[in-house]
This record gives structure tokens, sequence and C-alpha cells, in this order.
């Protein structure tokens, strides 16, 4: 006996749905037990995922599910009731000069400064009008060398230190290699750290593109004081990072 | 060797096949043709001069969801002339299609 649309696992008694896809394509089981997931690492993820994938990550310990349609990301955690942890991170000091902090801990959608609490000092932050989320892969400046770059040279004295961060990568036509940058930054002196050291030599004057390729950073609509910018992550409920 | 059709009626059972001589019964199809209804079903399979009861009930309350076909053709019946297979569904959906072949 056996149905003609209905699929089920026991051929000796078609109607059984311990494990069943019925007529109308739902798939039905009276199982008590569980429904074991996929699960397999980051890298076992599937090369072409569709929309609805469900499965266990074993890197990141939590199941997720495949969703870019929307305003999905890709590869999402599927949420549980599980208390977020409202996260403090310092930003550094304000300097006067810098407009620009980050990056954050973790990525923040830019479209909602509401997600990050921002104080400077214990002055907190009006989200869009004292400040807006950037994407750091926006994030790019040129800035010149004031004093000549000689090859191994680990500083460079360059023209502003205006949201000349550090992490930021350093470029020029020549004289650093592909990944160079910005270990330390002086306001005082206008003096940046990089690493590895240059080289190749440049002459005053060069232009040095300083950029950012990942992360969220904060942008204040004004310089910032000497006080202390910090801000407080995880009200989005994402924290640690989604994925 | 013939097809037999028939469809089953919910308010009394319904003789859907009637041996004539020694035949065997190689399939039975029911088919609900209903686009929403699902169905139960009933079958019974009495022996000539017999009567339908639970003691010659052969399937009980088979659902049988819209669209949906059930095919009996693991199990083979013989039957003696005037046996016959008798049908009833909760709703008159369901068509039953036997295929005998005689012996």
């Amino acid at each position: 006996m056996r149905f003609i649309k209905r699929l089920g696992l026991n051929r000796k008694d078609p109607a059984n749905n311990r494990f069943a896809v019925q007529a109308d394509d739902r798939i039905v089981t009276t199982s008590k037990v569980s429904l074991q997931l996929p699960s397999g690492a980051t890298s076992d993820r599937p090369a072409t995922p569709v929309n609805g994938m469900t499965r266990y990550n074993s890197t990141l310990n939590d199941s997720e599910v495949y969703n870019i349609s929307g305003s999905g990301a890709g590869w999402e955690k599927i949420k549980t009731n599980r208390q977020t942890t409202v996260t403090p991170q310092s930003l550094g000091l304000g300097n006067y000069v810098n407009t620009l902090f980050g990056p954050l801990s973790y990525d923040v959608s830019t479209s909602k400064p509401q997600n990050v609490l921002v104080f400077v000092d214990n002055v907190y932050q009006i989200p869009t009008t004292n400040y807006a989320l950037i994407a750091g892969n926006t994030i790019s400046a040129v800035i010149q060398n004031t004093v000549s770059i000689n090859n191994g040279d680990a500083t460079i004295t360059v023209n502003t230190t205006s949201n000349v961060l550090i992490g930021e990568t350093i470029t020029a036509a020549s004289g650093f290699a592909a990944g160079t940058t910005i270990t330390s930054v002086n306001t005082a002196t206008r003096v940046i750290g990089i690493s590895p050291s240059a080289t190749g030599g440049n002459s005053i004057g060069t232009n040095l593109t300083v950029s950012f390729s990942s992360g969220t950073f904060v942008q204040f609509t004004g310089i910032v004081p000497a006080k202390q910018v910090f801000v407080l992550l995880g009200f989005d409920g994402y924290y640690p990072p989604n994925s | 060797m013939a097809i037999t059709s028939s469809v089953m009626a919910s308010t009394t059972t319904t003789r859907i096949f009637l041996a004539s001589g020694d035949q065997a019964i190689t399939t039975i199809i029911f088919c609900n043709f209903d686009s929403s209804i699902t169905a139960t079903f009933d079958v019974y399979a009495v022996a000539s001069g017999g009567v339908v009861s639970t003691a010659t009930q052969i399937l009980k309350s088979v659902s049988l969801p819209a669209t949906e076909t059930f095919v009996m053709d693991t199990e083979k019946l013989i039957l003696a002339n005037g046996d016959a297979l008798w049908g009833q569904s909760s709703v008159s959906v369901i068509s039953a299609s036997v295929s005998s072949v005689g012996i």
C-alpha cells in the first residue's frame, strides 16, 4: 500500500507520520526528541546559499539561517532569548581636531546610529544631530609629509593628523609595502608611526592616502574636546558580532 | 482482465467490485479527486452471501488528502464468484478503480 504524493519513510505503514512529506508538501514528524540540524564550520557553508538555508555553525557555536533578502545580511544567527551584554568601548580622547573615532568592536548598521549610545565624557550625544555612523570602507583622506621620507623610516611627519587614526592603511605611489598601517599618532608633533617601515624614499609634499577598508566608525558633526569618548554597544541585541 | 471504477458514497457503502467467477484483484487505486477536501474511507471484502461489517473490513478510516491517491497493490485478493468489495468515504470525493483478472 502506498500513497502517490505522500512520501513516508515507513513503507510498511504508509500513513505513518514519524517522518513524512505530505501531499501538500508539508514536512511533518511526530518525533518528540529533536530535529538535528546539519552542523559544520563556517568554511563548510554552501558555496551558493539560498534564502532559508538553516544549519548549526560549529565555528560560531550558534545556529544560523541564510537571509539575503530585505534587511537580511546573509548568514545570520538565529536569535534566542539570551540576554545581550551591553558593553562599553573606549574610543580614545578627543583633541579638538578629530571628528572620526573607531572602529567599533563590531559592525553596526550605519543607518541606525541610535543603536549605539555615544558619550563624550559624561555627556550623551544625540544620534544624527551630534554624530553619524559611517562604514570604514568609505573613509579615505589624502595627507602630505612635511619631512622627506627615507627607506626604513618607521615614523613620518605629516601636515595634518586630523582624522588620521591608528589602524588605517597608508599608501603612496611608492615607498610603502602593501598593507602598511598606522601604529601611532602624535597630534602635537604630527608624527605618525607606521608598520612595516618605509621601503623607499619620498620627497616632501608627497600625497599619502590613509584609509580604512572595514569597520564602523563614529563621525561627529563637530570637533571633540579633550574628553574621553566612549560608546555603549549591545542595545541592538547583536553583541557579540552577528556573523 | 478489466478495470471497474466507481465513486464511493458518503451515506452508505458502495459496492466497488463484484466478482464474476474466480477473479484476482491486482490493484485498487483510490483517488481523492477534490481539490480541497480531505476525506477518509473504509473498504470491506465481503464473501458471497456475507454482509458489510467490521468482520469484513480490510481498510479503516484511511485519510486521503485532497488530490492524493492511495494505491493498494501489494496485497492481492482472490475472489470467488459473488464475492465483492464495498467501500464508503466520509465525503463522496473518492473514486475506486479496481483492476482484476480472471483466474
